[in-house]
């Protein structure tokens, strides 16, 4: 009905209420009746248009009492059509004057056309046709005319018999609209009164004019059955007039609402009615908390789509997940695919009386059309194999499936989360996988929302809503379901906007690194292959097959493989070590949400939930050993071959007893991790260098340092730096002399081949730069290019190698230092080529021996104190040779040397390394022990340089600076590191030895910034 | 009045599409739907009275009949009669009912909450 019509209609009511008014008016007038005031208040406040009057009105009928009763209802009902009325006036205001005037006039014309008017209304009702209803106000208006005049001159007798006639009319009125009730009930409510739908909502808002709204308490469960109660009592009881509604909502639980004017008829209504907590009192509702209250909620609460997953309330089928295949069009009957449970006649439970029972119920299997034809052929009735149709008892089975029309009310449709077991039934005959995964997420619609988190700089597109289809990005989050976007026109404008986030998608292009954050696939990362309309296909790291979500599941990963490792599954991580029995152990290899799939040490690979792996297997690095084939031993990382077989060959992940986890970066199964016994696997290379073939020595035997011979440390140090081992240019200090970073400086933090990955300071970050390109801080101050650094470096390349290595290279590292500073050194210069030039092996030798006893500081600060030893005591080997070479050679000239030469390096690299802040002090002090311990004093001396260095150490090392002069004093101590230490520097102290070292100090002030 | 009672009377509540009011199974059979009678003629045809009532509804208001009431206005059955009425009705009217409706000049507004102002 048009809003135009409506109005119409009410303002037509209005005019016969008001007639009726009239009527009444001058029945008081005129026969000073019971209630002459009652009339005649009526009468104005109808006129006066005030609102509310019609409740006033009621109010005192229902005081009058009950000899009115009769008329109650009837009056009632002209009192709200005459409020009706008066909001017809609130809205043409205008018109009110006139309107009101004219209605006056046709109602007292209209006294005798009582009963044909109320024909008419009905009539009217029927025809929405406006120029109708106009011709017969006019008509009206005209009989009015002429009626007037009857009516002023011949008042009395005609109102008298008005009166006498209205009497008796009234008196039946109740009666004879019952009586009409009763024989047209059908057809007078048959007009459909629409319900003012185009009136917006927000113009019904409450106001104060409006009935309050009290809350009761009531029993939980009582509700409806309160709110029927209060229906019936509505009718039925006296006094309760003033209750206009009672309702309940299933979200407020143990509330029920009643709207009425006045606190009383409420306490009346309720009254005796079990279930209802009077001592709790009355809860008034506030007006603006009015439409909450009668808020329709989430209509997706009720929404079934097809994919959602419900559970059976009854039957066979009770607690079972069903998948909603299709819906009835008024969504009360759903058509739902099932996994049956038959056992084809053979079993007792087919019978119907124990269907119900779950517990002898055939176990879920998909519907077998062989045995259902071998076992039960009789009620097989229909088969169309061709598409694997079968009509079995009456039910359809589909691929395997049942698929059964279910009434919604056995359904449970709300919160239904379906295990990992049971979708893998429904997937068992091969759906693809994707579908399952929108529906989980469609059905856990709650978790969903909590698991869509954007974050700032997410690419977002928006799919709802004005801004439909604009592009932008992220700016905040901070909100729960609010984000902060700023959307980007065509032509380039941006606005900044809040947007609801189910109003948004994230976007994502080809080649993006992500995270699925949500859903079956929740913890995988992968690369993006393909971006389709709605989803998003990525390739698993994990896995390394397709996988298709949604893309407000997915996060962008910064780190590729780490955040991929980093997820979890009950708390396990990739490639952890987990217990599974008090014998099987595995490694995991796919954690999914409900899954783990582990790599037995048998080989085998097992899914698994994570509730069934008892415990995690904690591994301590320095324990995880074995021995290989050969009997080197075997670390984790450590790059291992299969001697037999396949001859895979990778990284060693973990080692558990003699089994050994192997990553292989060719192989494609288990994501490349296999499982081998010790036994048939061999070193390839240990974690940091490369083993040789031609040196394959358990490395145990290089921590004892009476095994380790010089000649052999030499050669080690020219194998060693043939293999490369660790990149002399790591760590370095560098400046870049070309390129766009022209005259940065930075430090190398990675190098392969030639290109150097280079920490700027400024701005902070990493980046590729040739190496050709840097300029090589050797001393504080002065760079050098690549190429004389490279030479530089290689001759102690050896040194480096070896310090890699430990044992062996560590002296030849620091002779490395050592010469590296000869070079550069101003002193050293002139006598370090000298020194290297007569450097028959004694010399060179005489290099590292020093280097040697600094190296242990330097391998301390990587390798922690176990390494420490034997690269200390390596060099202690080789120095014990070499030492005196070093003091009866070049002392006087070699000391400056050393001085600059040695330390500069040791010094512009002990500072880029990183574990040279942290060892530095024990590496010192180990080192001044160390040369102290050595049997010449001027190894000791130059220990002393080392330990100059630093703090406490230092002060010992100073001694050292002591020994340096040549204070022999140490060597009877020497020969346990740290006894010497501490007595000899107790012993040394010698304040002028002091002084020579000074520079030293000052250069490590120097250092400090740069550190 | 002859009433036709083929099975037994389903204590299920149904509740009208078009207006929300409550009824049983057989009262929209017998007496059809007290509003929305002349516009869908559910009386005796239970296929109309399965495509266009929902047994499942929130919310239940006792609704006396007076257009005073502020819930009623709100939930627009302030001109219907007095009943019990559902604040919610899942399901939505079919589409040729929802055409039928239009060309008899009735506004079909769902009450399963999908519409809001």
């Amino acid at each position: 009905m048009s809003d135009q019509a409506s109005t119409e209609k009410v303002k037509q009511e209005g005019q016969g209420s008001s007639l009726e008014g009239e009527n009444k008016e001058i029945k008081g007038d005129s026969k000073e009746e019971s209630e002459p005031l009652h009339s005649e208040d009526k009468a104005n406040e109808n006129e006066s248009g005030d609102h509310g009057s019609s409740e006033i009105v009621k109010k005192k009928d229902a005081e009058g009492g009950d000899d009115v009763g009769e008329e109650e209802e009837g009056e009632e009902e002209e009192g709200e059509e005459g409020e009706d009325d008066d909001e017809d006036d609130d809205d043409d205001e205008d018109e009110d004057e006139e309107e009101g005037v004219r209605s006056r006039k046709k109602s007292r014309g209209n006294r005798f056309l009582d009963v044909e008017a109320e024909v008419d209304e009905d009539d009217e009702e029927e025809e929405d046709d406006e120029e109708a209803e106009l011709l017969k106000r006019e008509f009206l208006a005209d009989d009015q005319a002429g009626l007037e005049e009857d009516d002023e001159a011949g008042a009395p007798s005609h109102v008298k018999l008005d009166r006498s006639r209205e009497k008796l009319d009234e008196q039946d009125a109740q009666a004879l609209a019952d009586q009409f009730r009763q024989r047209y009930g059908r057809s007078a409510s048959s007009r459909y009164m629409g319900s003012g739908a185009k009136v917006s909502q927000r113009l019904l808002l409450p106001s104060v004019d409006d009935p309050s709204i009290w809350g009761v308490h009531v029993r939980n469960g009582r509700e409806k059955d309160v709110v029927r109660q209060l229906y019936a009592r509505m009718f039925n009881m006296k006094g309760v007039e003033g209750v206009f509604s009672a309702f309940q909502r299933d979200d407020y639980v143990g509330y029920v609402y009643v709207e009425a004017r006045r606190m009383d008829s409420v306490d009346r209504i309720l009254a005796g009615i079990p279930g209802i907590y009077t001592s709790a009192g009355k809860v008034l509702v506030p007006i603006e908390e009015y439409p909450d209250l009668l808020r329709p909620g989430h209509s997706e609460d009720l929404q079934l789509k097809p994919g959602s997953y419900v559970r059976i309330k009854s039957g066979r089928y009770k607690g079972d997940l069903g998948i909603v295949d299709n819906l009835a069009e008024s969504d009360l009957e759903v058509r739902v695919k099932l996994v049956p449970r038959l056992d084809y006649g053979r079993g007792i439970s087919v019978g119907r009386g124990r269907q119900s029972s779950t517990a002898s119920r055939p176990p879920q299997r998909p519907f077998s059309q062989l045995e259902a034809s071998q076992y039960d052929p009789e009620h097989l009735t229909t088969a169309r194999s061709d598409r694997d149709y079968y009509v079995y008892r009456n039910e359809e089975y589909i691929g395997g499936f049942l698929y059964k029309d279910i009434s919604i009310s056995h359904l449970v449709t709300k919160e239904v989360k379906p295990s990992l077991r049971e979708l893998t039934l429904f997937n068992g005959s091969g759906d693809n996988d994707g579908i399952d995964m929108q529906h989980v997420a469609r059905t856990l619609r709650h978790s969903r929302e909590a698991a869509v988190a954007f974050q700032p700089n997410d690419r977002v597109i928006v799919i709802s809503g004005e801004q439909t289809g604009m592009h932008g990005h992220v700016v905040s989050a901070a909100q729960d379901k609010i984000v902060r976007v700023i959307l980007e026109d065509a032509k380039g404008t941006t606005e900044e906007v809040d947007v609801p986030s189910q109003a948004l998608r994230k976007v994502f292009l080809p080649g993006d690194y992500v995270t699925v954050v949500h859903g079956v696939h929740s913890g995988e990362g992968g690369m993006i292959v393909r971006v389709g309309d709605q989803q998003v296909t990525l390739v698993s790291d994990q896995t390394g097959q397709d996988v298709t979500v949604f893309p407000n599941y997915l996060q962008r990963a910064a780190e590729s493989s780490s955040s991929a490792a980093a997820a979890e599954s009950g708390g396990f991580e990739l490639h952890q070590l987990v217990r599974l029995n008090s014998e099987e152990v595995g490694i995991v290899l796919k954690t999914e949400k409900e899954a783990l799939s582990v790599l037995r040490t048998d080989g085998r690979v097992i899914r698994i939930e994570p509730e069934q792996v008892q415990s995690a297997v904690t591994l301590d690095r320095m324990t995880e050993k074995t021995t290989d084939r050969v009997g080197s031993e075997l670390k984790v990382g450590d790059v291992v071959k299969e001697v037999r077989g396949e001859k895979r060959q990778g990284a060693v992940l973990h080692i558990y007893r003699t089994s050994v986890f192997i990553k292989s970066k060719t192989l494609v199964e288990n994501t490349g991790i296999f499982v081998a016994d010790s036994d048939s696997v061999q070193t390839v290379s240990t974690k940091g260098s490369l083993v040789s073939d031609a040196f394959k020595v358990p490395d145990l035997s290089k921590m004892n340092p009476n095994r380790m011979q010089a000649p052999q440390s030499s050669g080690m140090m020219e194998a060693a730096s043939r293999m490369g081992g660790r990149d002399p240019t790591l760590h370095q200090y560098v400046s870049v002399r070309k390129g766009p970073y022209k005259g940065k400086k930075g430090i190398v933090k990675d190098a392969n081949g030639d290109m150097a990955r280079v920490e700027m300071h400024n701005p902070a970050k990493i980046t590729p730069i040739k190496k050709t390109d840097l300029l090589f801080e050797v001393r504080p101050g002065t760079y050098v290019g690549y190429e004389q650094f490279a030479e530089s470096r290689g001759r102690g390349r050896g040194g480096r190698g070896g310090y890699g290595g430990r044992g062996s290279g560590g002296s030849g590292g620091f002779g490395g230092r050592g010469g590296f500073g000869g070079p550069g050194g101003p002193v050293g210069e002139p006598r370090g080529p000298g020194g290297y030039g007569s450097t028959s092996p004694a010399v060179s030798a005489g290099y590292a021996t020093p280097a040697g006893a600094t190296s242990p500081l330097w391998s301390s600060g990587g390798n922690g104190s176990g390494s420490r030893t034997p690269a200390w005591s390596s060099s202690h080997a080789s120095g014990s040779g070499r030492t005196p070479s070093w003091s009866s050679g070049e002392r006087g000239g070699r000391t400056p040397a050393w001085g600059s030469g040695g330390r500069t390096p040791a010094w512009g690299s002990g500072a880029k390394t990183p574990s040279w802040t942290g060892g530095k002090t024990p590496a010192w002090g180990e080192s001044a022990a160390a040369a102290s311990s050595g049997p010449s004093g001027s190894r000791s001396s130059w220990g002393g340089k080392t330990s100059y260095g630093n703090g406490t150490g230092g002060s010992t090392s100073y001694g050292g600076g002591t020994a340096y002069g040549g204070k022999s004093a140490w060597q009877p101590d020497a020969e346990s590191g740290s006894s010497s230490k501490v007595s000899d520097w107790g012993a040394t102290p010698a304040a002028g030895d002091w002084d020579a070292p000074t520079p030293a100090p000052k250069k490590e002030d120097d250092y400090a910034p740069e550190e | 009045m002859v009433v036709k009672r083929t099975r037994p009377t389903p204590k299920l509540n149904r509740a009208c599409m078009l207006c929300g009011v409550v009824q049983s199974m057989s009262q929209f059979r017998n007496d059809g739907c007290p509003n929305c009678e002349s516009v869908l003629h559910f009386a005796d045809n239970d296929d109309l009275i399965r495509e266009c009532t929902s047994p499942t509804f929130e919310g239940l208001v006792a609704f006396k009949g007076t257009k005073t009431s502020w819930v009623a206005r709100w939930l627009r059955i302030e001109n219907f009669v007095p009943g019990v009425y559902a604040v919610r009705v899942a399901g939505k009217l079919p589409e040729d009912v929802k055409n039928d409706l239009y060309s008899q000049g009735v506004e079909y507004r769902p009450r399963d909450g999908s519409v809001r102002d």
